[in-house]
């Protein structure tokens, strides 16, 4: 199969193009909705409203839930061209619980959530880690027991980025302590505003806020639980592909990379133009090289997608090379710069307005994030190349 | 601030049918023909080749396929090549497919159908650097029974001259080619851009091969670390060892779209040459690493002889050694996005 745009598609994109220069002032946001301080978090909840009444915040959801429809390669164009702007989207809500929930959760569930998601009117953030429980994550122990017609929760979730602005948490508890630890699971949608919920602030050295969420006997509605009971580390693990393959946009990658160019073509160095230097050549030619790479495997994985399949092995090898690559550019950044790279926004001599130095410190998250390298190289081993297990 | 174009993302992820086939009838023909079991004849000997595998491949038309009609080709695209090359390397096949069609199609691309034709034969062509009299190194120059030599907007075809074997390890039968004084061989015109775009055409080739010795020597490797047992469990299963493969995964899996992806932005007619410094690059630094990996997987067990690895080993420095070194694509692609000719890193994706 060869990926050519369609006339439809080429059109799609530029309609997407036209809509944000319009609606999103060039931002030097992170643009994943979370981060910003209280007025950049207005202007982007503005600005997913606006996306919703164009129709487009639902972008490749069903439209009988008002969704618009679109096929992965049209969600995959209009996920770059808003991350290369910095713009916000519906990142987990959109990206990965709307389509786990439409395998797995029920029509009532669908109505419920889908709707008010699409509108912009919700959002969710991801309750999987725990202080115990990173990367061994079937480990986890916040319970999930069952009392008449609720469910009740105990216990904690950390790095619950968004918590303190999103209307519900998308939650793995333990529901039975007595089975081994993949089948005890179960997936839940936890209200944030229920009684017995506390947030407290963690901040990052990313300068980006992130959260602990503690349960104390929070009461849901049984309806609340995806899918079945127990089966939630079946229904995590899809999640968790859609995770690697939608949370990994490269648009945001690209634009740090072009804005490093940018900054390299108008600098000199004793009067000379740094871009005739040959080592500067050849670090920008070595990054533009791997982003080119990482994108060959970004664009497979929409191939897998459009045939309808869940990437896999193929998002785990996306995600490995997407944050490797951010991180190259910030660190290809430094090289390059020195320490005019480590100035901060709105200092005088800040390269691309301090866009390095806040990357220097922010992409070292995306390593870990979503399943550490680590994880995800035992993954393309064990999966993609069928080797055993220890 | 940049805007949007509307030029296609087009890339090749997986192949078309007819490319599916020729690639599915190559495997099976070396399959049969035991063609990596053969090359280990020619470990030690790079003065020839395995001449009669060329001729079994000849006579089912597929050495020839980039070549006009009137030297018995059909054409077929560079991506054809590609995928026939890749097949060559996933066998370590002692043949001279990369520059006998880089040679060809150079023909095929000036439009010179009054070249002599060769049947059966070995065609190159010098495209290292030379004073018009000899040239250090020709690729294939030991085993060519037509050479094409580019000289001052001419074209040579020189079936006429001196030459003097290289031994070297990458299997690439150099030699040093000397023209000699009465060597009144036809001749045609020749761009400058025809030679740039048989440069660009090669690097492509080889990057292929590249791409079908890593695929093998990765597969082996699983193989192998999945059946081998040290301390009462297969190696594979130890993470050091898994995430070497995995990394290996990656970056070939990287390596086979970018080479694809370079061998179809230059059989749909741009110069194709940051495309192709892209795959040579990546690719090249890939093979460095799956090499070497390779190597230590497998440990004492592929540094003998009776493992093939040590041919994939000296191929990969091959292919890799010819038409630009990792570093060198680097600074071109480096030199190009700079420039503005690439203005933009992401040609794929079509923004500008």
């Amino acid at each position: 199969m060869r990926l050519t745009l369609s006339e439809q598609q080429t059109e799609f994109r530029k309609q997407v193009a036209d809509f944000l220069e319009a609606n999103w002032e060039g931002t030097d946001a992170v643009g994943m909705g979370a981060f910003g301080d209280e007025e950049s978090h207005e202007k982007e909840l503005a600005f997913k409203r606006k996306l919703a009444e164009f129709g487009w915040l639902g972008v490749a959801l069903p439209q009988e839930y008002g969704g618009a429809g679109k096929t992965p390669m049209e969600q995959f164009l209009f996920v770059e061209e808003v991350t290369y702007r910095g713009a916000p989207h519906s990142y987990i809500g959109v990206g990965f619980v709307a389509p786990t929930l439409i395998r797995y959760g029920t029509e009532e569930q669908l109505k419920r959530f889908l709707p008010p998601l699409i509108r912009g009117e919700i959002e969710f953030c991801l309750g999987y880690s725990e202080p115990d429980a990173g990367s061994d994550l079937a480990s986890l122990q916040t319970s999930i027991t069952e009392d008449g017609d609720d469910l009740v929760i105990n216990g904690s979730k950390i790095y619950t980025t968004n918590a303190h602005r999103v209307e519900y948490c998308w939650l793995a508890g333990r529901t039975d302590p007595d089975v081994p630890k993949h089948k005890g699971i179960s997936l839940a949608i936890v209200p944030l505003d229920s009684p017995g919920v506390t947030i407290a602030p963690l901040m990052t050295s990313g300068g980006e806020r992130t959260n602990q969420v503690f349960f104390d006997s929070v009461r849901i509605p049984k309806a609340n639980l995806v899918g079945e009971k127990n089966r939630g580390w079946y229904y995590l693990a899809v999640a968790l592909d859609f995770e690697r393959f939608n949370g990994f946009p490269l648009g945001g990658i690209r634009r740090s990379f072009d804005e490093l160019v940018d900054a390299v073509r108008v600098a000199t160095v004793d009067g000379r133009p740094l871009r005739d230097e040959p080592w500067v050549q050849e670090v920008i030619g070595r990054l533009s090289t791997r982003l080119e790479a990482t994108m060959t495997l970004k664009l497979n994985t929409v191939a897998i997608a459009e045939r309808g399949e869940v990437p896999n092995t193929e998002a785990s090898m996306l995600k490995v090379m997407a944050s490797d690559i951010a991180q190259e550019i910030a660190f290809g950044a430094n090289e390059i710069f020195g320490p005019a790279a480590l100035i901060k926004k709105g200092q005088p001599g800040a390269i691309a307005n301090g866009r390095f130095e806040h990357a220097l410190r922010s992409t070292v998250l995306q390593r870990f994030a979503g399943g550490a390298n680590e994880i995800m190289k035992n993954i393309i081993a064990q999966r993609g190349l069928g080797l055993p297990r220890d | 601030m940049q805007t949007t174009t509307t030029q296609p993302v087009s890339v090749e992820i997986e192949l078309s049918e007819e490319d599916s086939l020729i690639q599915s009838t190559v495997r099976d023909v070396l399959t049969r023909e035991g063609a990596q079991e053969r090359a280990r004849q020619w470990w030690a000997n790079d003065v020839d080749f395995d001449r009669a595998l060329w001729s079994t491949l000849s006579n089912l038309g597929l050495t020839d396929m980039v070549a006009s009609s009137a030297h018995g080709g059909i054409e077929a695209g560079t991506l054809t090549a590609s995928v026939v090359s890749e097949e060559m390397g996933r066998f370590a096949a002692a043949l001279p497919f990369e520059m006998h069609s880089t040679a060809l199609r150079l023909l095929a691309h000036i439009g010179a159908s009054e070249a002599p034709r060769v049947s059966d034969g070995v065609l190159t062509v010098v495209l290292v650097p030379n004073d018009g009299a000899s040239a250090q190194m020709v690729p294939e120059g030991a085993v060519a029974d037509l050479i094409l030599w580019p000289a001052a907007g001419e074209l040579l075809y020189l079936a006429d001259f001196d030459r003097e074997h290289v031994a070297s390890m990458g299997m690439n039968r150099f030699a040093n080619v000397t023209l000699r004084a009465n060597a009144a061989g036809a001749r045609c015109e020749v761009q400058a851009s025809a030679v740039e775009n048989a440069r660009t055409f090669a690097t492509t080739m080889f990057a292929s091969r590249m791409v079908g010795l890593g695929d093998w020597m990765l597969s082996q490797c699983a193989a192998y670390a999945g059946s081998r047992v040290q301390f009462g469990r297969p190696i594979g299963s130890f993470q050091a060892i898994q995430h070497k493969l995995a990394e290996m995964h990656i970056a070939m899996a990287a390596s086979r779209f970018l080479t694809r992806h370079a061998a179809m932005a230059l059989h749909e007619g741009t110069d194709g040459q940051l495309e192709a410094s892209r795959a040579k690059a990546f690719t090249g630094a890939t093979l460095w690493r799956v090499a070497t990996e390779a190597h230590q997987i497998h440990g004492g067990v592929g540094f003998v002889l009776d493992h093939p690895l040590h041919l994939y080993f000296a191929q990969a420095r091959g292919a890799d050694s010819l038409f630009g070194s990792t570093r060198e694509h680097h600074q071109r692609v480096g030199q190009a996005v700079l420039g503005g000719i690439g203005h933009r890193p992401n040609l794929m994706l079509g923004v500008a």
